[in-house]
Parts: structure tokens; sequence; C-alpha cells
């Protein structure tokens, strides 16, 4: 199958997931309301990570394109958990037509969820899912979830690196925050799709460039014989990249974000891969999905949003369309059910 | 100075003269550390004032308040800690460290079986050993207390990844989720309890000997010690509190968080120290209020809310909560 | 020989003090009476600050002994040296600069009062109890409840002989009370002092200003090398005599 027409059936298995959980939405507002007088709060994690910024901006792009306001906020830090909920509580009293959030752990913004649906507006949760049961706890409910599916793109990536180094080899692995949902899938999910490599790790390095490239410093000392590294994502695969060279090795490197940086490091050949996640595409999706249900409209319960691996084979028109969204379109399932 | 003279009716000019009100005004004014104080009430008015302004509806609702003293109730507790520390001319830079080891010695605790306020002792003892340690070798070894404090937030925190093996514990237990949600008439709980520990603070610094020893301790340790008060034990006993209090801050945080996260949170110990500063407590010790430092956290919080509400973009607020700390600073311009 | 005299405030019997091998104090015998200024002089390493210090607490000697009011004593602490009326007024004063005139002279002798079991501290006593300490050695303060920080050099070396004074002391170790002053300020102290003679205190002072020692002591005696080369009555000596003693180029005499 051609590399392009991967993007393609990912578009068509989303558009088939969400045509099945069609039945699963849930009520919005009552009255519709004009697009100009739509307001929607948004706390998403630290903007100190170009993943983020990126959501930020397909928020900003979307809300521009459909005359709506949104007031977006991030936690100072990329761990500052208290932080974080500090601003949503502080964005949940006020008269927002509908939240979105990125939570900075699966429980830290439960209780300020629960406020919000106490106030009867509806939740728009992107990228990594709040925990189930500390939201029901504190009576909070999410509207729609939109997101990879970071245990299937770990599992591509594991895949597209098997394919790579062959079968048996050792993999170094360099995960993000301790215990972080998105970290612990990415990479089972690697592990899954990379079966009968052997595996080193996962070491920590709480998603930073330069803890990641002291890690693999260390493992490349411990384990002269690494075949290839993964990184949980892209600004800890710069610093592998970084360490790797030192040691003067040339071993496949993949990441995970699809960063423009790490695109231009592809195109240089010091990082092999990145697995694509268009935070842009979730950040869009977010807004149209709270514009929907601001209009009365309904909504899918959980979208899987596009993602892809780019390699040297697919970088250059990646880096020319900025990779915000996958080349060969995507089905965007909230797009339609806005009422111009 | 008037020395007067040997006669027997200069005992009558000797001794305090009483100065009238309007002259005690007068002095204290001239006192720069009375400024110290009051600049952190006069900005958290202000503050409050110039954004109830811009948002009224949103700003100014009970439900907004009642989010700044929330959110200001764990830091208002560890700058408790930090104030003891810095009255001694010392830091405590491990607290946030202590406070995650507090939260992920709560989450075994809990998760073997301990109700949620047992596992709150263990984690608040778990503090409390940190802290003591801190004061032990910052006292017999004579190694500067920003050295020692630095070394035990790595410390702390590495046990924290070891103990828990780098993963977070999950907390569900309604009646600590109360805590957090949960108040008196208005009032949120864990507000209630910051406050009744700061006025404790405030009491045990200023109204027993003990307190005075340790003003004595960081305005000069030489003078105090040739006095007799035993600086050992005063760096002993001020570090112990702070662990305590950051132990005891990680089961207010599991209440809001729902969970006991092995990763520090570093914001709280720099806004710790902002607090400090801001409240008046002077960074060469023996001089400080516990008020101050109270007002100073509440200000700050005031302010990053006021921010968000408003919809100004995070970059632009640290740069805002950055200028206020230097501004307050210089304009009151004390040591 | 003078042993065991009780009219001597403090007596101290051939005391001895090494550190390692130098030898500081080599065998001094010494006394005070109360009442009057006893003035130790001597150059620089004579061993004067050792033997305040072995006085004071500060260090313990080797061997000798030492009386107060014919009554062998001993101790091993600064607090301890205390109880038994030994008060020291150092150069640097031993004052905290950002607490009150009242907190530093009561600093770890604090006034406690009762409320239920707690025991807090007692402010208005204490503040009452500092001005009538002040007011004992006729030392004029605006209020004590002003902080150290405020005074000048000459009224807080009066604050520092007020506290050394005002606890039932029976010696007052001064040691260069007035270096760092001025004229004026140096003669408030002078008065001071005075006033702490009327008082019936034992005054151990320690100065290198021979016109102040010959102004204002009783008795003076002269350290060189670890040995009192010479003790005798201020009016017996002059300026030049005290010299002499401390460079060595006379002979002692006792």
């Amino acid at each position: 199958m051609k590399k392009n027409n991967r993007f393609l059936t990912i578009g068509i298995s989303v558009v088939a997931a969400a045509a099945l959980v069609l039945a699963g939405t849930t009520p919005s507002n009552a009255a519709g309301k004009k697009l100009s007088s739509i307001r929607i709060a948004v706390v998403i994690k630290g903007l100190d990570n170009p993943y983020f910024v990126s959501v930020k901006q397909g928020i900003i792009d979307t809300a521009k394109k459909l005359g709506v306001v949104a007031n977006v906020q991030a936690a100072p830090g990329l761990n500052d958990d208290i932080g974080q909920a500090n601003k949503l509580d502080a964005l949940a009293g006020q008269n927002y037509d509908c939240y979105i959030v990125i939570p900075i752990t699966s429980n830290n913004l439960s209780q300020g969820l629960g406020k919000v649906t106490k106030a009867g507006k509806p939740i728009i949760n992107i990228d990594s899912p709040v925990d189930p049961a500390s939201l029901k706890a504190a009576g909070g409910k999410i509207t729609s979830f939109a997101g990879t599916d970071n245990t299937a793109a770990g599992k591509a990536g594991g895949v597209s690196m098997l394919k790579l180094i062959g079968s048996g080899k050792k993999i170094g692995l360099i995960a993000g925050l301790a215990g972080n949902v998105t970290s612990n899938a990415r990479i089972a999910g690697f592990e899954a799709g990379a079966a009968g490599s052997t595996f080193v790790g996962p070491v920590n390095a709480d998603w930073d460039t330069t803890k990641a490239l002291d890690a693999a410093n260390a493992m490349l000392v411990a384990n002269p014989d690494i075949a290839a590294f993964f990184a949980a994502n892209d600004q800890m695969a710069q610093g592998v990249a970084k360490a790797v060279a030192a040691a003067g090795k040339k071993i496949p490197v993949y990441g995970v974000d699809g960063l423009m940086d790490n695109l231009n490091l592809i195109k240089a050949g010091s990082v092999t891969a990145s697995i694509s996640q268009y935070p842009y595409v979730m950040g869009k999706m977010g807004v149209e999905a709270c514009v929907v249900l601001a209009q009365g409209g309904k909504v899918p319960a959980w979208t899987i949003t596009p993602y892809g691996v780019i390699d040297s084979s697919n970088v250059d028109a990646a880096l020319k369309s900025g990779n915000q969204t996958p080349p060969g379109g995507y089905k965007d399932p909230y797009a339609p059910l806005i009422k111009k | 100075m008037k020395l007067s003279p040997k006669s027997s009716t200069s005992s009558a000019q000797a001794g305090e003269v009483e100065t009238s009100t309007l002259n005690k005004v007068r002095l204290a004014t001239k006192d720069p550390f009375f400024w110290s104080n009051w600049i952190v009430v006069i900005a958290f008015i202000l503050v409050v004032l110039v954004f109830g302004a811009l948002k009224p509806h949103s700003f100014l609702t009970m439900y907004n308040l009642n989010n700044i003293l929330v959110a200001s109730s764990i830091p208002a507790i560890i700058v408790v800690g930090q104030t003891f520390a810095v009255a001694t001319a010392g830091i405590d830079l491990s607290i946030s460290s202590i406070m995650t080891f507090g939260a992920v010695v709560y989450g075994i605790a809990f998760t073997n079986g301990s109700s949620w306020w047992v596992a709150g002792i263990a984690g608040t003892i778990a503090g409390t050993l940190c802290g003591f340690l801190n004061g032990l070798i910052i006292a017999k070894r004579k190694i500067s207390d920003f050295i020692v404090t630095l070394g035990m937030l790595s410390v702390a925190a590495g046990f924290a990844l070891v103990i828990s093996n780098g993963v977070p514990r999950q907390i569900v237990s309604n009646s600590l989720s109360n805590l957090a949600i949960g108040g008196f008439g208005g009032i949120p709980y864990l507000m209630v309890i910051a406050f009744v520990i700061t006025v404790a603070a405030h009491f045990f610094l200023f109204n027993t000997r003990f307190g005075t020893h340790i003003l004595a301790t960081g305005g000069d340790p030489d003078a105090a010690r040739s006095m007799g008060v035993n600086i050992d034990l005063v760096k002993i006993v001020v570090y112990s509190i702070s662990g305590t209090l950051a132990g005891f801050a990680a089961m207010l945080t599991i209440s809001r968080i729902g969970a006991a996260e092995p990763a520090a949170n570093t914001s709280l110990l720099l806004n710790s120290v902002a607090a400090v500063v801001l409240g008046g407590v002077s960074l060469f010790g023996g001089r400080g209020t516990i008020f101050g430092p109270f007002v100073a956290t509440l200000l700050l919080q005031a302010l990053t809310n006021g921010l968000t509400v408003v919809g100004v973009a995070a970059y632009y607020q640290y740069v805002s909560i950055g200028l206020v700390v230097i501004l307050s600073a210089a304009l009151v311009r004390t040591k | 020989m003078m042993t065991n005299n009780p009219e001597y405030a403090i007596e101290v019997i051939d005391i001895q003090k090494s550190f390692g091998s130098v030898a500081a104090l080599r065998g001094v015998s010494l006394f005070a009476k109360p009442g009057e200024v006893t003035a130790i002089v001597g150059d620089n390493g004579a061993g004067k600050s050792t033997l305040i210090k072995c006085i004071a607490g500060v260090y313990t000697a080797d061997a000798g002994e030492i009386h107060i009011a014919g009554k062998k004593v001993h101790f091993t602490t600064p607090e301890e040296s205390r109880e038994f009326g030994i008060e020291t007024v150092y150069q640097t004063l031993g004052l905290i600069e950002d607490l009150t005139i009242w907190q530093n002279l009561f600093l770890n002798r604090e006034k406690m009062k009762c409320i239920g079991p707690f025991k807090i501290l007692n402010k208005k006593a204490m503040r009452l109890e500092s001005a009538q300490m002040l007011k004992n050695l006729d030392v004029y303060i605006p209020s004590i409840k002003g902080r150290v920080r405020g005074l000048s050099g000459g009224q807080r070396q009066a604050v520092a002989i007020c506290r050394a004074a005002g606890w039932g002391s029976k010696v007052v170790i001064m040691d260069e009370p007035t270096a760092a002053l001025g004229v004026r300020e140096t003669a408030k102290v002078e008065d001071l002092i005075s006033r702490m003679k009327e008082q019936g205190l034992a005054i151990l002072l320690i100065s290198h200003n021979f016109d102040q020692v010959l102004r204002l002591a009783d008795q003076v005696w002269v350290m060189r090398q670890g040995n009192v080369m010479a003790g005798m009555r201020a009016k017996d000596t002059s300026g030049d005599e005290l010299v002499a003693l401390i460079t060595g180029a006379s002979a002692g005499k006792k």
C-alpha cells in the first residue's frame, strides 16, 4: 500500500468509528446560539512544549474562522498539576458555553470538571483522557473525547521500526513523566508493535530534552549493542539523537508528536521518524465540537484523531504543509454538524 | 542619648518616655519595616479592585473568591514553614520535594488499607522526618541551609520516585475530596485549616520564648549564642516545622487532585520564596511577620486568577507576576 | 599571698590554660573587689581575652581556681557562670539589631505568664522591668519598644551594660567598652560605669586606653605573656610605668 494511503485508511476508520458511535451522543445546551456569541474556555498543558502550542494554534485558528471567542489558558509548567486545576476552577464559574481540557494527570482536573458539569456546561476532553473513576466521584461528565489512540500510535512506530532494523535487536525506551497515561500507552504500543526485540528501560525523562540526552547516554554506556531508540515524545527524541551522535553511532531514533523541529531533523538524518499525532487537528476538533454543542446539536462520544508515521519518505510533504494536518486529508466528524 | 547627671532629680527623666499616639504613627511610618508589612495588603486590595472593575460579574463573585481562597490554602501552609526557615536567615529549598515524598507515603499507606486521615498522619510524619534531617545536618555539620535543603530537594524527590516506582496511586475517598470541596458557611475547609495554622504560627513566633529565640538566631546567631540561646535546637525545630507542614500539605493536595503523584511541583517552592519576600520577611533573618507572607500568597493567587478570568495569555501572566514581585521589593527597599 | 578572701568579689588563683602547645595562661592570679573598677592591661597576646573567657565560662581552665566572694566555684558554660553572678559585655555587644530593646534585655531570660496550660511571653512585665533597669542606671532611651537598630553606638553600649548589670550580677566584665565610641559618648559610658560602682558591682575592665584606666580604675593588673607582671592601686602608678611593665622593660612588682 502506498504511504499516503496510510492516512486515508486511518481517516476512513475514523469515519466508520464515528458513525458507529453516533448513537452515544450527549445532549447539550437547549437553545442554539449565534456563532458570534459563543464563548469557549480552554485549559491545556504547559505551553513550553511545541506540541501544545500546536493545539493552541488549532484552537485559535478554528475559533477565528468560525467567529467564536476562545480563552486559552495553560498551566505554568508541564507538571504543575495544582496550577492547572486552579486555572480550570477560575474559568468554571464563568459563563462559558463549553470547556475544552487536556489534563496534566488523569485526576487533577476531576474536581474542577465536576463544577463545570454542575453548572450544566459541556466538556470536550482532548489528547489525554481524564480518569473516569475520579471524574464520576466528582460528579463530572465528559461530553466528548477526541484524541489519538496513543497505543495504536506507539504500535505503528514499533511496526515501522521492526521493518527497519529487523527482529531480535535491542531497543532503548525513553518514557515521559513517571506514571503518565499517554507515555505508558505509547511505550506499551511500541513494545507490542516491535515484539521480538529486547527492550532496555523504559527510563523516565519527564518529556525533557536534556534529561532524555542524559538517559540515552547512560543507556549507550551500559548497552553498547543498542540498535535503536524510541522516545515517547519528539522533544525527548531530540535529546536522544544528540546522545547517539555524540557516541558516534548511526542508529535509528523514533519520536512521537510530529514537531516541525523533528521533521527538520528527519530531513537532516539525525532523527529517523516521528509518529505524528496532529495536535492542531485535536485543537480544531475541540472547538468544532464546542460550537456544535453550543448550537444545540449532538456530537459523538469519542473520536479518534488521525496519526501517522513520518520518515524520510514523506517528510518533505509534511514540512511544506507545516504538518498541521495529515497529508491526504482526514475525516472530521464535527465540522459537518456546524450550522452556519 | 542623654545620660543625666548624677543628681537626684534626674531619675524623673530617666527610663522610658511614653510618646503620644501621633508620634507613634509618625515613628511607625518612618520605619521601613512598617511599609514592608503593609505594602502587601495595599497591593492585594489594589488587585481585587482592578480586576473587580474589569470583570465585576466574573471576578467578584462568591464562587470566584472561593476559588482564590482554595487556590491559596496549600501555598499558605507551605509559606508558613518557609517563613520560619527564612526567619533564622536560612531557606528551605526542599519543601516541594518533601511534599511529594509525603504524598507518596500517603498513597502507599492508603492503598494498604489505612483510612484517609491515618494516611495523612503517615504523610505528615514523613515530612517531619525529612525536615528533622535537614535541621540536624544544618545545625551539627555547620553546612549552609541553602546547600543542605538543595540536597534534600533531590534526595526526597528521588526517594519518592523509588518507593512509588514512579507510579501515581489514585486515592478515592469521599471524606478526603470533601475537604477540598466543602466549607464552613462559605469559607472553604482548606482555607480554614490554612488560617488556623497561620494564626498558630504567629502566636508561636511572637508570643513564646522559643519564638523569640528563633528571631534572635536569625538576627545575629553569634550574639544569640553568647546569651545562651540554643542555636542548634532552633535550626532543628524550624526545619522540622517546615517539613511537617509540607508533609501535611501533601494530604491536602491529594484531596484536590485525587491521586498521590510522584512528580514534584516546583512552582510551589518558587511561589513560597516570592511570597516570603513580598510579605516583608527579611532574607537575612531576624525580622518578619507571619501574616505578611499569608497576604502575599493571597495576592499572588488573586493575581493569577484575575489574569486568567480576564483572559490574559499564559506568557503574559508569568511576566506580570514577576513584575509584581520585583516592584513590591523595590518599593519597600528593605534589606 | 591572697587566698580565699571573702572581701574579694572574684579571685582567680593560678589559672593555667593552653591551646595545644601554646600556653596562653601560665598561672594567673588576681582579684577584684566589689564597688571597684579593676583594670586588666597588657599587649596583644598577653592573655587578657583568654583569662576573661575562662572567668566567663566560655573556656574551662586547665588548672587553677576561681573564687566568688570567698567561695570556690566551678563552671563549664557561660550559663553556669551567670548563675554565680558573672556577666560579660563583649566588644561586639551581643545585641540583636532587629529585636527591640526590651527583647534584648530579656534574651534567654524571658518573663512568662500562664494562660491555662500554656506559657506565653509576659510582654507587659518585661517592658516595665526594662524601663526600670535603665532607670536604675540613669540611662535615657526614648522608647524601650524601639529596635536596637535605631540606637547610636553609645546607646547600644549602654543597653548592653544595663543588661549585664541588671541581673543581680556581682561581677561585670567589659572588654574595651569605649573603643568604638567618640569622645562624648565615651564620657557618658564612663559615667555609667561609675554608677555601677556605686551599686556595689565589681567591674573587670580590659582597656588599651591608659588615660581611661587611670581615670576609672581603682586596681590595675598588668599581664604579659600569660603571666601577671604586677598589680597595684591605680593611684600608685602612671602611664609610663604601665607601658614599661607591658613591654617588659621593667620587672614586675606585686
